[in-house]
């Protein structure tokens, strides 16, 4: 018996499980039975949700740079991890900051709307009881 | 070589083991024993991009260390772990605190009220039985009218329903699933958690 048997067992055993639960939370995603409600979407402050496009390219980027380091994973034999390539993480924080930097100034914007809309809903207030009591 | 038989014998128990919890595990995520429906779920429970991240990031480099610790002759642990992969980490981490950050200075994020469901629990429902479900804003709501309510049957969804404004009608299937019956009657609305009615 080789020990060489039990090695590439395991190592065999690992990597079904990790697909099989990909698989299955692949499946259960797309049967419904995992919750991916409003995954695209955002919240407004009156909780309304918005289709969120930053959502999706941050989706998109985060599934890129997964599948290319996968790739890079299998493809190495070394006795190192895998190295990223050149540029992913400066792709990576750009997405990041593109979701965050929207998603930041969506609610300073509702922010700014909202204190103009109160000052002048109070202005007009003002002026009402101003001219009742004249 | 006896202690070589003794490696040998553990590494078949280790072999056994691995492969015995691997499909347990699997087995009862398939047949729903143990519930990761709410796997990507924010408490206010929208999936959340972020934990979707963070479960690609953490299986994929786990493996990539996993699949490097048995290329090894003998199976080791590596070196050093590259910085450009704890960076990866650290951007994904440090923005989804940035983003919690955000969410908490939402309110409509949190704590929002539950729409209230009338029933909210019907057993013993007959193969095609109509069931009528009302949705009422919860007491000491600011909002005075409902809002557009958005009607729908959670999976596995079984019959049928109709929905005229803050009314639906849930009509149970002839004949009812081999399994029985259980059903989950979801309204949405802008501003409010899901209000749900279980039906079995």
């Amino acid at each position: 018996m080789d020990f060489a048997l039990v090695i590439s067992l395991i190592r065999w055993e690992v990597t079904l499980f990790t697909a099989g639960l990909a698989a299955i939370i692949g499946v259960k995603a797309l049967t419904g039975k995992v919750n991916t409600r409003f995954l695209l979407h955002g919240l407004n402050r009156d909780g309304a949700h918005y289709f969120s496009p930053e959502r999706v390219q941050m989706l998109l980027a985060t599934i890129g740079v997964a599948i290319q380091y996968l790739m890079l994973s299998v493809r190495t034999v070394a006795s190192a991890m895998p190295n990223l390539p050149n540029g992913t993480l400066e792709v990576l924080g750009l997405s990041h900051a593109v979701y965050l930097g929207g998603n930041s100034l969506g609610h300073f914007a509702i922010d700014t709307q909202r204190t103009r809309g109160e000052e002048i809903i109070q202005w007009h207030s003002t002026l009402f009881r101003l001219q009742r009591v004249g | 070589m006896a202690l070589h038989a003794i490696q040998i014998a553990t590494g078949w128990v280790i072999v056994g083991f691995v492969g015995l919890l691997s499909a347990t595990i699997l087995y009862c995520i398939w047949i729903d024993k143990i519930d990761i429906s709410r796997v990507i779920s924010e408490v206010n429970r929208d999936a959340s991009l972020w934990r979707l991240q963070f479960l690609i990031f953490t299986v994929v480099i786990s493996l990539s260390l996993f699949l490097v610790i048995m290329g090894a002759t003998p199976p080791a642990f590596p070196q050093s772990i590259p910085e450009q992969v704890l960076a990866l980490l650290g951007i994904s981490g440090g923005s989804y605190l940035i983003s919690k950050g955000i969410q908490f200075s939402n309110p409509a994020a949190m704590n929002r009220p539950a729409l209230q469901l009338t029933p909210s629990h019907v057993t013993g429902t007959a193969a095609g039985q109509s069931i009528t479900v009302t949705a009422s804003l919860p007491a000491g709501s600011p909002a005075c009218t409902l809002p557009f309510i958005q009607w729908s049957l959670d999976s596995p969804a079984d019959g049928t329903l109709t929905m005229a404004g803050s009314t639906a009608v849930y009509t149970a299937p002839n004949p009812c699933p081999a399994g029985g019956l259980k059903i989950v009657v979801r309204a949405q609305a802008a501003g409010f958690e899901d209000g749900l009615a279980q039906i079995s």
